[in-house]
């Protein structure tokens, strides 16, 4: 995800398109064999394979998620106990102030809610979203990846990224076609 | 093969486990005539409960299908198949009925004003009709499904998998009220004079969860081997595991549910299942329920990795096979002692006999058939990516 343009290269990448979902799954594995780490796939439907052929691994939303729900767990209750016993203690049929049992469901709303909306709004800025353009889509073909293609994309901000060499590589790929994708 | 003879050492063992240990149940229940029905139902419910289990999540899995159903979909149909003999281990609670149930005594229905309302219901002809009934309804879909399973796998008929599916639809219906109803008659029925709309649905979840444990313990026992070893996934193991945790919190909304209703209510006759579950010694159960069957496990699958490795999930898995005999303990027992906790010898045999004939049958017909149904036209595309848009 390098967002920002890598002034040494004039190119964003190179973008290989294949038309099987085997051949891009093999295809990321030997980039990522072969030393390349900034690379992105575009596919027309989910495929957990890639995921893992990409080395994309653990992500930190899932710890900022789980801070979130403890986060909602703990404000759900202590916000009813200070109502409850604290600011406005009021006798309802002789049960205790402290009638936690009460208390449950609007905790775990709570609980939910919180890490519901810190899955949302960190996917989206972990994705470095909103972002109303991407270099990719400077190339035409690149909507059929909405379709039935699929794209392997190297950044030029890779380390290992050189123009010759990565297209050589690309090409012992046996992509369909390989697209130079231009700064937005 | 080498799994094919350690599953016939499986069946040897669990029948001699199961007939030597229920022989001396039998000597003891000579002994402590109360005692031995209280143990045995006690292990009754938890093995029927696995079959029904077992039954439910085939249902399931047909209705809805999903690559985590496909790998367990025989452990299940074998669960099932066992139903008749569940059916002849019903036979001592059916002899023991006096012993267990108090509406069977006339005295106690005719001394209260809520019992005499339900008189016609708790009958010992009508409960007696009700279980054959239920036995019948069950067998007949474990054996409806399966045979037609099996029959695709000969022949390959592709349009088999559409009528199990439409077959399914009604089934998990009838399954649901039936296994309601069998829960009323056959544990809620212990303390006549309650009742609670939620118990069934809370059964039935704790059913699925126990062999939902028990297809993971069992998938762990056979990963390596074919055709397990090349056809499971850490995806697999990650879709079960992910069951397995919606199941956990399930039965907590279920078990948390049924108390908040009567804890808020706090009218007498129903308050009092509660106060003898929580108020006496009992209440360190229930603590332990608590934490053991659902804050533990469910901290525990929270993690995606425990999930997506079958040694680490089959951990968890045996965790709530153990929490799963201590949650009907603490449901049943309270009935029979309501004054504290104890353990009986028998209340420990009592499973053991059940659960040894129960696994020697279960395998014998696990491995009857191919492990995995290979000729299910859901799966035979799903190796690569197909089964995520399914």
């Amino acid at each position: 995800m390098a967002s920002t343009p890598a002034s040494s290269s004039p190119i964003f990448g190179l973008m290989a398109e294949f038309d099987e979902p085997e051949q891009i799954v093999a295809a990321a594995e030997k980039a990522r064999d072969a030393g390349y780490r900034q690379m992105d796939a575009f596919t027309p439907f989910p495929m957990e394979e890639l995921t893992d052929a990409l080395g994309i691994h653990h992500s930190r939303l899932s710890l900022f998620v789980l801070c979130c729900g403890i986060a909602g767990c703990l404000i759900g209750f202590f916000m009813q106990y200070y109502v409850a016993v604290i600011d406005y203690p009021l006798n309802i049929g002789g049960r205790p102030l402290n009638s936690w049992p009460q208390w449950i469901p609007i905790t775990f709303e709570m609980t939910i809610l919180f890490s519901a909306i810190g899955a949302v709004v960190g996917m989206i800025f972990r994705n470095g979203l909103p972002r109303p353009v991407h270099p990719v889509f400077n190339v035409d073909r690149f909507e059929l990846a909405t379709r039935d293609k699929f794209f392997l994309l190297i950044e030029s901000a890779d380390p290992r990224f050189d123009r010759n060499e990565t297209e050589r590589f690309l090409k012992s790929l046996k992509p369909a076609g390989i697209e130079v994708v231009d700064h937005a | 093969m080498n799994g094919e003879q350690r599953l016939g050492t499986f069946v040897k063992r669990g029948m001699i486990a199961g007939i030597s240990a229920l022989a001396i149940l039998m000597a003891g229940g000579v002994v402590y005539r109360q005692q031995f029905f209280e143990s045995y139902l006690f292990g009754f419910i938890f093995w029927v409960g696995l079959s029904l289990g077992c039954l439910g999540i085939l249902l399931l899995h047909h209705l809805v299908s999903g690559a985590w159903g496909h790998i367990i979909q025989r452990m299940t149909e074998a669960g099932g198949r066992i139903l008749p003999y569940v059916f002849l281990m019903f036979a001592p609670v059916v002899i023991g009925m006096e012993f267990l149930y108090p509406w069977t005594d006339q005295e106690t229905m005719a001394s209260s004003h809520i019992l005499h309302h339900k008189e016609w219901f708790l009958t010992t002809r009508f409960f007696l009709v009700r279980s054959v009934i239920y036995f019948g309804a069950w067998i007949f879909f474990a054996y409806w499904l399966s045979s037609r399973s099996r029959r695709q796998d000969k022949t390959g008929e592709a349009g088999l998998t559409r009528r199990m599916k439409l077959f399914s639809g009604p089934a998990i219906v009838a399954f649901v009220i039936s296994v309601t109803l069998a829960s009323v008659d056959w544990m809620m029925s212990l303390e006549p004079e309650w009742y609670s709309t939620m118990y069934g649905m809370h059964i039935i979840v704790g059913m699925i969860l126990t062999a939902l444990a028990f297809c993971i313990v069992l998938l762990r026992m056979f990963s390596l081997q074919e055709p397990y070893a090349s056809v499971l996934t850490t995806r697999h193991y990650h879709h079960i595991g992910n069951m397995l945790f919606a199941f956990t919190i399930l039965w907590a909304y279920m078990a948390f549910s049924q108390f908040l209703i009567i804890w808020s209510g706090n009218l007498p006759e129903d308050n009092f299942w509660y106060i003898r579950r929580l108020g006496t010694g009992w209440n360190i159960i229930a603590v332990f329920l608590l934490v053991g069957h659902f804050f533990v496990p469910f901290v525990l699958l929270l993690f995606r990795n425990r999930k997506r490795y079958i040694d680490s999930l089959a951990r968890v898995a045996i965790l709530i096979l153990i929490m799963r005999f201590v949650d009907y303990f603490w449901l049943l027992k309270p009935a029979f002692s309501p004054e504290g906790w104890t353990v009986h010898w028998m209340d420990i045999l009592a499973p053991i006999a059940i659960g040894g004939i129960w696994l020697a049958l279960f395998f014998r017909e696990f491995r009857s058939q191919p492990m995995i149904p290979l000729k299910d036209p859901r799966f035979s595309k799903e190796a690569f990516h197909v089964h995520d848009l399914e």
